[in-house]
């Protein structure tokens, strides 16, 4: 009976333990879902290579970078560290593609920005830049973007998460 | 042919086996009577081999009775802690029924706490002369060439894993977003550094510049 008793009593609190209300927060965006904006008052075009991606539209290694943001609703379950990644696809040789990740207020404006991540060499192919913003004290009324550059010849992003 | 001497004697005879049925018809009764109160149930599902199977079955109804009994009270027990637990308010819940209001000005209140800190950190570390030779003069440069002419840099101080800059833009309450994007990628050697935005006051952004991710 004491087996028993000790048997639904681990039951219980595993159950407790794994309950949806306690699950890791977090938001992923794909390629798709990202935004172009006037990087340097220049908009090179964008292309969708792919339906659940956003590609720089010119095959020049040397052209224009693209900027994308990919932004993500309100996440008030994350922690005062909120983990960024993002799955890029770096096609230039002679540019990189580089991301950081920032918190808004309400009203739009930056409060933090994580460090700049870059593709280590150029032209690698496919590769996730990640990284953490500090949020201190979390807000649920912040939110999450993950802003990068795409250098020219189809480089791409696939997709983006806070976490 | 018995004399008058001899009738004790056989009363004794008589009376004997009549005593010793009297012990044993006690014993029995006494028995079955005076049970002991808390028996080991391993004994009482295993009873003696000269137990009938009728007292085996009613033994076997009795520990039935009491598992039902455990495993009813046991259930009371869970669904009344259940019912507590759901009465009382988590802190999720709790944040959630705030008045938004509440919330807004408590993380307000909260994040100007934490802008004081790093305030305070910049005033109380020990300079390291390396860092800030190298990150004051980038500060100086990149700033002013991202943000526009029109911005003022009033105070660059680098601590020894923190920097302080306060920018001046009398022209507008808020740097424009698409400088500071501008400058976020175009920031260099400083991308090294995670970055806080104190915007407390209209016309005045200071930045502070972290080691690392802070």
């Amino acid at each position: 009976m004491k087996k028993l008793v000790l048997l639904a009593s681990l039951l219980g609190v595993g159950t407790v333990g794994l309950a949806p209300s306690d699950a890791l927060g977090g938001s992923t965006a794909t390629g798709a879902h990202c935004q172009v904006f006037n990087y340097q008052f220049a908009t090179p075009p964008p292309f969708q290579r792919h339906v659940n991606a956003i590609s720089h539209g010119l095959y020049d290694q040397n052209a224009q970078l693209l900027g994308v943001t990919c932004t993500f609703p309100t996440e008030n379950t994350l922690s005062t560290t909120v983990n960024w990644r993002a799955r890029v696809f770096d096609n230039s040789t002679t540019a990189a593609v580089t991301c950081y990740a920032n918190a808004f207020n309400q009203d739009g404006g930056t409060v933090a920005s994580s460090t700049v991540k870059t593709t280590s060499v150029s032209g690698t192919g496919t590769s996730t830049l990640s990284g953490t913003i500090s949020v201190s004290p979390q807000s649920s009324s912040y939110t999450y973007g993950v802003t990068c550059t795409l250098p020219g010849n189809q480089s791409a992003i696939y997709s983006a998460r806070v976490y | 042919m018995t004399t008058r001497d001899d009738r004790p004697r056989a009363m004794i005879w008589l009376a004997l086996p009549g005593a010793v049925a009297l012990v044993a018809l006690g014993v029995v009764v006494g028995r079955a009577q005076v049970r002991p109160a808390a028996l080991n149930p391993a004994q009482e599902v295993a009873p003696s081999p000269g137990a009938t199977d009728d007292r085996r079955i009613a033994v076997l109804e009795q520990e039935l009775r009491r598992l039902r009994a455990e495993v009813a009270a046991g259930a009371e027990e869970r669904a009344r802690s259940e019912g507590e637990l759901a009465g009382a308010p988590r802190d999720v819940e709790q944040e959630t029924e705030l008045d938004p209001g509440e919330q807004e000005r408590a993380a307000t209140a909260g994040r100007l706490e934490y802008l004081d800190g790093l305030s305070q950190r910049v005033e109380t570390e020990p300079r390291d002369a390396r860092f800030r030779a190298e990150t004051e003069p980038a500060l100086l440069r990149l700033l002013p060439e991202h943000l526009g002419p029109d911005v003022q840099l009033n105070d660059v101080v680098c601590a020894a894993s923190v920097c302080r800059v306060t920018v001046s833009h009398p022209g507008s309450a808020r740097l424009s977003e698409e400088r500071l994007t501008n400058f976020m990628l175009g920031r260099g050697a400083l991308g090294e550094m995670s970055v806080q935005l104190d915007v407390r006051e209209d016309g005045e952004t200071t930045f502070y510049f972290l080691r690392g991710d802070g």
